[in-house]
Parts: C-alpha cells; sequence; structure tokens
C-alpha cells in the first residue's frame, strides 16, 4: 500500500471539533462526556470522500495514547457506573483509537520509536479485551456480546504479532521495550487448534526459554494431549492477564473434558462422581453451575444432588449452555476488585 | 555446449521452435542445461543478435532469458529474478494465444522451476539486506504461477491430447512448495480441490503424483488428520522411484511418525537404511512404555523435530507410551482392578515430577475415551476397573482415530453382552464378561473398601517392591 494513500492526522483533541457539534446538536452526547474537554471520538464507519480536512478530524499518535490514558484512569478507574456500561462506552471509544491508528498507516510499516508507541496501546487493548471477557463473560448475550468482544481480542493480536514481526527485522533492540513475550504467549493459550502450538515452537530459543512463553506451550501440550488437570496446574502459576486468558479458552474445552470424564468413569451400574470434584476439573466456580452444566448436556444427578451419574447408555448432546462460557470465579472476582483496572490494562499487574 | 556461441544458441533455439519441439527450446530456456556456462551468450550486444536472428515471439523470452542469465553471472538475483518473472509473463501471454496446442508445457516446466529458484535466492539477499518482510518474492512468484495455472485449467475445449490441463499438476507442486515454504499451508486448499476435480487425476505422471502426495499428506499433519495422512504419504513412499533415495527419507520423516502413532512402529533396519536415528530411541521408549527415555529422545533430536514439524506428533506418542506402560503394570498386577496408586508409582518412577492422583485419572480417563483401554475408573474406590476380554486393544485395530468425536462400538458391545443397566450377576458371570465380579457384588456397595483395606496396602507393597524392580529392568 502506498504511503500516500495514508492520512498525517493533525487533531490535538481527544474528540474532533466538528463531531462534538454535530452530536451535541444530534444529542447523541454520552452521559460520560460531559464537557468539549472529555469528550472522545466515537467510532464511525469511515465515510469516504472527505479527504480534503480529514486530518483534522484524526488524532495523531500522542493524542491516542493520551485518549486511551484518560479512558482507563478517568473512566474505567472512576467506576461511576456499572461495568458492563464502562465496557460499552470504551470499547466504541478504543474501537475509533484503532481506526485512527489504520487510516495512518501505523499497523503496516515500521516507524521507529513510533511503532513501540502503538504496539504498547495495541497491547492495552488486548488485555482490555481480555479483562472485560472475564468479568462479563457470565450476562445475558443482551447485555455483553462474548462473540464480538472474541474478534475484535483476535483482530488486535494479529495486528500486534505483525507490529512485532517489522520492529524485529528493522531493530531488534526495540522488541524490549514492548510485552512481547506476554502476547506471544497470550496468543498461544489463545490458539484454537495447533497452529499456534508450530508457531510457538518456532520461536527463537531466547523467546521459548523465558519461562512464561515456557510454561505456555508446557500448557497448550498438556491440553493437546488431554492432560487438563496439568494444564490447569501449571496455568495456577501464570501471570493474571494469562490466567484470564487461558480461563476464556479452557472454556470452550468443557463439552470435551465432560466427555472424558464421563467415558472414563461410567459403568454399566452408574458411577456417582462428585460434583465437588468436577467442578475443579471444569473450572466453575460452584457446584451448582457444575450440576446446572452437567444436566443441560443430558446427565442426571443422584438424589442428593452432589454428584453426577456416569452411566453406560447415556448419549450426551452439546450445545451453547448457559455456564458453557461462563467464566465467573468468586476467587478471581475478589482479586480483580482490589487491581486498579488501568493497572492491569497497562500490563502493571504482572 | 559450455562454451556455445551466441549465434549457434541462437540459430538452434530458433529451429527448434520452427519445429514445435518443446524439449529442445525448454532446454535453451534453463538455467539446468549446460549452455547456462558460456560467457559468450551475454557478450555485448546480444540484445541486437537476437533481434537478427529470432523471430517473434521467441525472441522476447530469449532476450528476458539472456538477461537474466547476466544478472545470475554476477550474482545479482533479485534482479535475475524481476527478468525471470517478466519472461514468465510473457510466457504466459503467448501461451494462452496458442489454441489447441500444448507442446510448449516443456518450456512452461522449466521457467516455473527456475522462478521458483531465483525466487528464493533473491529473498535471501533480501534477508542480508534487512528486508521488511520474508518471503515476499516467493509470494509473487506464486501469484506469476497461479497465472500460469488459470491458463492450462482454463482448457477445456481441447482434446485430451492437446490440452494444457497437463500441466495443471506440475504447477500446483511448485505452489505447493512455495506456499509450505512461505508457511501459507491454506492456500493449498484450492489447488487441491482443483486437482481432485480433473478428469486426468490418476494419469500425470508418476513423480508428479508422488510429490503430490507427499505434500497434501503433510498438510493433512497439519491438520491432525492422521488417517488421510498415512494413505497419502505411503502411496509417496511405496511409488517413490527406489533410486531416489532423498525424497524417500523425506517422505518418511513424515510417515513414520504418523504410523506410530496408528500403532505401527518402523522396524530398526528402515530406519538405518533411510539415515533417520533419530527416530530410533522415540521408537524404543514408546515399544517400552518408557517416559523417561522419550522425553530424553524428544529434547535430543528437538531442533531436526521442530523444523521437521513433526515434533508435535511425536509428543502426542506420549498418550501410546502412557498405554504400553499401563498395560504392563496391569499384567503385573494380575488381577482387573488396579488401585490407581500403582499406575500413580509407575508414572513417578518414569520420571515424572510433580504428578499426583488427579493427573492420573485424567491420563487414564483419556485413554479409556480413546478406547485404547476397556474398562472404567471406579471413583469410590480408586480403582481402574478393566474387561477380562482384551482390557489394552492392539492400538491398530483401534479404527476410530482421535478426531473429537468416537462412538465406541466396541465398547457398547462389551457391556451389553450380558451386563445390562439392571445388572443381573449370574447372567454376566456366565458371559465372562468383566462386570461379573464385580456386579455379583451389585447389592453391596461395589468393591467394599472395608473388607479391601487390608488388600489395598497389600497391591502398593506389590507395587514398590516386585513391580518397580521388574520395570527398573527395561
Amino acid at each position: 500500500m502506498a504511503a500516500a494513500t495514508f492520512v498525517q492526522g493533525s487533531c490535538k483533541t481527544m474528540c474532533p471539533p466538528d463531531e462534538y457539534e454535530i452530536r451535541k446538536e444530534h444529542n447523541l452526547v454520552r452521559p460520560f462526556e460531559t464537557s468539549f474537554l472529555s469528550a472522545v471520538k466515537c467510532y464511525s464507519r469511515s465515510a469516504a470522500g472527505q479527504s480534503a480536512a480529514r486530518h483534522k478530524n484524526i488524532r495523531d499518535l500522542t493524542t491516542l495514547e493520551n485518549t486511551v490514558k484518560y479512558l482507563f484512569e478517568q473512566v474505567l478507574d472512576r467506576r461511576k457506573t456499572s461495568l458492563a456500561q464502562l465496557y460499552d462506552f470504551v470499547f466504541d471509544r478504543l474501537r475509533a483509537v484503532r481506526q485512527d491508528l489504520v487510516v495512518q498507516g501505523y499497523l503496516e510499516g515500521f516507524s521507529g520509536l513510533r511503532t513501540v508507541t502503538v504496539a504498547k496501546i495495541l497491547e492495552y487493548c488486548v488485555r482490555f479485551y481480555i479483562y472485560f471477557q472475564f468479568r462479563l463473560s457470565h450476562l445475558p448475550a443482551s447485555a455483553f456480546s462474548s462473540h464480538l468482544n472474541q474478534n475484535h481480542l483476535d483482530e488486535c493480536l494479529s495486528q500486534l504479532l505483525h507490529l512485532y514481526s517489522k520492529i524485529e527485522v528493522k531493530n531488534h533492540d526495540l522488541l524490549h521495550q514492548t510485552s512481547h513475550i506476554e502476547i506471544e504467549a497470550l496468543d498461544l493459550l489463545l490458539s484454537k487448534n495447533s497452529a499456534g502450538l508450530h508457531r510457538a515452537l518456532q520461536l527463537p530459543s531466547k523467546t521459548k526459554s523465558n519461562t512464561i512463553v515456557r510454561n505456555s506451550i508446557e500448557i497448550s501440550i498438556s491440553l493437546w494431549l488431554g492432560n487438563f488437570v496439568r494444564a490447569n496446574h501449571i496455568a495456577r502459576g501464570l501471570p493474571l492477564s494469562l490466567q484470564l486468558a487461558y480461563r476464556a479458552h479452557f472454556s470452550l474445552l468443557r463439552p470435551r473434558v465432560l466427555e472424558v470424564y464421563e467415558r472414563g468413569y461410567r459403568s454399566p451400574q452408574g458411577t456417582k462422581f462428585p460434583l465437588e470434584k468436577l467442578r475443579r476439573y471444569l473450572l466453575f466456580d460452584t457446584a451448582r453451575q457444575t450440576a446446572e452444566f452437567c444436566v443441560d448436556c443430558g446427565l442426571s444427578l443422584d438424589d442428593t444432588g452432589s454428584s453426577v451419574i456416569f452411566k453406560t447408555g447415556t448419549a450426551l448432546k452439546f450445545s451453547t449452555t448457559s455456564q458453557s462460557n461462563n467464566l465467573y470465579d468468586q476467587d478471581f472476582e475478589e482479586t480483580l476488585e482490589n487491581v486498579r483496572v488501568s493497572h492491569f490494562l497497562y500490563g502493571q499487574s504482572i | 555446449m559450455a562454451t556455445m556461441n551466441l549465434n549457434q544458441y541462437l540459430r538452434e533455439i530458433q529451429s527448434s521452435w520452427e519445429s514445435r519441439s518443446g524439449t529442445e527450446v525448454s532446454e535453451f530456456l534453463s538455467f539446468n542445461h549446460p549452455h547456462v556456462m558460456s560467457a559468450k551468450l551475454t557478450a555485448e550486444g546480444f540484445e541486437k543478435s537476437v533481434e537478427r536472428l529470432v523471430e517473434s515471439p521467441l525472441d522476447e523470452l530469449v532476450i528476458l532469458h539472456l538477461r537474466c542469465l547476466n544478472c545470475v553471472n554476477q550474482q545479482k538475483y533479485l534482479e535475475a529474478y524481476s527478468e525471470q518473472s517478466a519472461l514468465v509473463q510473457a510466457f504466459t501471454k503467448l501461451f494462452q494465444t496458442q489454441k489447441e496446442d500444448n507442446w510448449a508445457l516443456f518450456i512452461m516446466y522449466v521457467i516455473s522451476l527456475d522462478l521458483r529458484m531465483f525466487a528464493i535466492k533473491a529473498d535471501k539477499e533480501l534477508a542480508k539486506k534487512g528486508a521488511d518482510k520474508p518471503g515476499q518474492t516467493l509470494e509473487k512468484a506464486a501469484e506469476c504461477l497461479m497465472g500460469l495455472f488459470r491458463v492450462c485449467a482454463a482448457d477445456n475445449r481441447s482434446s485430451d491430447e492437446d490440452t494444457k490441463r497437463w500441466g495443471m499438476l506440475y504447477l500446483v507442486n511448485q505452489l505447493f512448495k512455495i506456499y509450505f515454504r512461505i508457511n501459507k499451508l491454506h492456500l493449498c486448499k484450492a489447488l487441491i480441490r482443483a486437482i481432485d476435480a480433473s478428469q486426468f487425476k490418476d494419469h500425470f505422471s508418476l513423480s508428479q503424483q508422488v510429490t503430490y502426495r507427499y505434500y497434501v499428506g503433510r498438510k493433512a499433519i497439519f491438520e491432525s488428520d492422521f488417517k488421510s495422512a498415512e494413505k497419502f504419504l505411503t502411496y509417496a513412499f511405496e511409488r517413490c522411484h527406489r533410486e531416489c533415495r532423498n525424497n524417500k527419507r523425506l517422505i518418511l520423516i513424515y510417515l513414520i511418525p504418523v504410523k506410530m502413532l496408528l500403532g505401527h512402529l518402523p522396524t530398526p533396519h528402515l530406519l538405518r537404511k533411510y539415515d533417520l536415528l533419530q527416530f530410533s530411541e522415540v521408537v524404543q521408549a514408546v515399544r517400552e512404555g518408557n517416559l523417561r527415555r522419550l522425553n530424553n529422545a524428544l529434547l535430543q533430536h528437538d531442533a531436526f523435530f521442530i523444523r521437521c514439524g513433526v515434533y508435535l506428533i511425536l509428543e502426542k506418542l506420549k498418550v501410546t507410551t502412557y498405554r504400553n506402560l499401563f498395560k504392563k503394570v496391569t499384567l503385573l498386577m494380575k488381577t482387573h482392578q488396579i488401585p490407581i496408586e500403582a499406575y500413580l508409582e509407575a508414572l513417578k518412577f518414569m520420571g515424572v515430577e510433580d504428578i499426583d492422583l488427579d493427573e492420573t485419572q485424567c491420563i487414564i480417563a483419556n485413554l479409556i475415551f480413546e478406547n485404547k483401554i476397556k474398562g472404567y475408573i471406579s471413583n469410590s474406590h480408586n480403582k481402574l476397573v478393566i474387561s477380562k476380554q482384551n482390557p489394552f486393544p492392539p492400538l491398530a485395530a483401534i479404527m476410530k482415530v482421535c478426531r473429537g468425536k468416537e462412538i465406541s462400538v466396541s465398547s457398547f458391545n462389551l457391556f451389553t453382552l450380558g451386563c445390562v443397566d439392571r445388572p443381573n450377576p449370574a447372567a454376566s458371570q456366565a458371559s465372562g464378561n468383566f462386570a461379573g465380579e464385580a456386579v455379583a457384588r451389585q447389592t453391596s456397595t461395589c468393591f467394599s473398601l472395608k473388607n479391601n483395606e487390608i488388600d489395598r496396602k497389600e497391591f502398593i507393597n506389590r507395587i514398590k517392591n516386585e513391580f518397580l524392580t521388574k520395570l527398573a529392568t527395561i
């Protein structure tokens, strides 16, 4: 792509003045945006034909960085409303930030130290998506779209890895200023098939020998071999952001885990398997959730309701149940409540 | 040939072209032919001579070829690629105008090969200069070749003899080589579909078929479709010419792990014959059920295995190794209800660190799930209850390879033979199924733990004394 098609943004406020005026007129200003100074550019599908004065509506890199900091520290940290509403607002505004990065060509090539800044912004976004995937997964689809969040996470990750490869070639030392180790490990843990593992195994040995990466590889291989217990065990030693990502990925494996245990323990006369034990394997928060999941999959509980019955002849049926993507965990909730959101997003809670 | 002068070269290529001799013209345009050694061909003013002695459209091809040769002589591969690329594109245009004719296919083969070779060299050159994107020249070469491919594939009005479609598989193989090198395997899918749909699918030359199956087999491995991989790679290996040892070796690098996964271990003879001793430690370890030896074997040659892309399949052999190890333990215990501790002790003895009952149960549950063990785990008594009949079926006989969902028909038969939802001790004992003993005590608790308390301790002692020493002789 020729550099000529990229715009050089010149807007130095979080929201372009033109946009603010239009939104104010049409009553489209959000409660968070009490005045022009606290307004943030919202996401809109790029309209063609705005060529001439376009650069005035696109924020330059420093402004973008400040915008993200504002969103994290002044909006998320302040917590004046529900998490879901905060997510809605910040998700949209971050999308606009990423859009401004794209149109200025920052995601394409190498632009020295600025690429490091761009990488940092994308890293903040990745942690944002993971954080909220974890904290809002238990909400119904109308309140939080796990699917959309996941898509943006995937997109961001692949843009980041692309940037890292550019930095690596042009100026290897700059790579240390990014969190590429954490992100490589994240990408591996979130990978849905063995392609991620293939990629990770071919990383340079310096990266591979890093504890976090090594553990992530061991976790992935354990899952590849069906050894969920080992994978869960190692995962507990990961930094917080990676643990959240691991759990998010693991929830996709719950049907498989249940299948394996059902098959391994089922007897003709019916084996009673304690829900509390199964809960640990499935990484559910409560025995009740586990029970609900099992029943949804076609299993029955015993009379006391504390065990599930694995019996030959039962056919399991899997569909997206209410519990399958539920990541809620009391311990993690408490931890996250005690961590400043911005600290987590900046990668400081490792 | 190596000292051929320019006029001679031009006259010969012109006459070959006039007589539509594809093979002869292709030699004069190939970098594998000795004419490229002659310095006289790229002497000053060669272009004028070409224009004088060679007719259109051949003249353009010859000029580009000689320009390319000039660059190669100066070791400027990026420029060489550029010329070769122009050559291929010029050829594509003229090839398309040759209706109902395919004598030029031979030319297509050599210039495609050279294009790919120069692209590789050009990328190396770029890498030295600190290039942006590794493999960018190869990607461009692929696009170029796709242009040629489309010309061939679209030629469906000509007779079977004259159709350009005969060139499809050769190009597909060249494209496979590029896609594998730049790691864009997903681009192979469309090509595979095109070949599968072709009526010439089984009539292309054997060497092209072997190459094709090799790459399709490797792609299947990458997608964990091991059954298909075995099919393709076996074909490739068996049909590959005896003399092409290098190619046979390459095929084996992928075929051996796949076959091991499916239950067939290679003989030491085979490994020695094809210089693949990196696998011999792995094979021994799996056969013995020796996890420690397997881990060491993987570590020792991990760079080789990772580079070839077979490391992950070999990791998967751990499951087979667990199975072999557990089979040994079971045989030593001489009973059909084995405490899980027995397996745990075996794993610890094999050097598995940090392992507990939970993990051992998980491993066993997986083996049962994959039909590698016939039985079930009794949670309350922490024992593995195995079938009296063939509890460790031979791996090769387990047809349902792990690809997600498995319905174990075989175990179903076992359980329904006399053993029903309403357990009938007499009936099941008569049928001789393993459930007999267990079911007979159905009225009380299934393995009355209190009575077996001493038995359990005895079991564990037996493990530690008898069986660990036996394992030590491995």
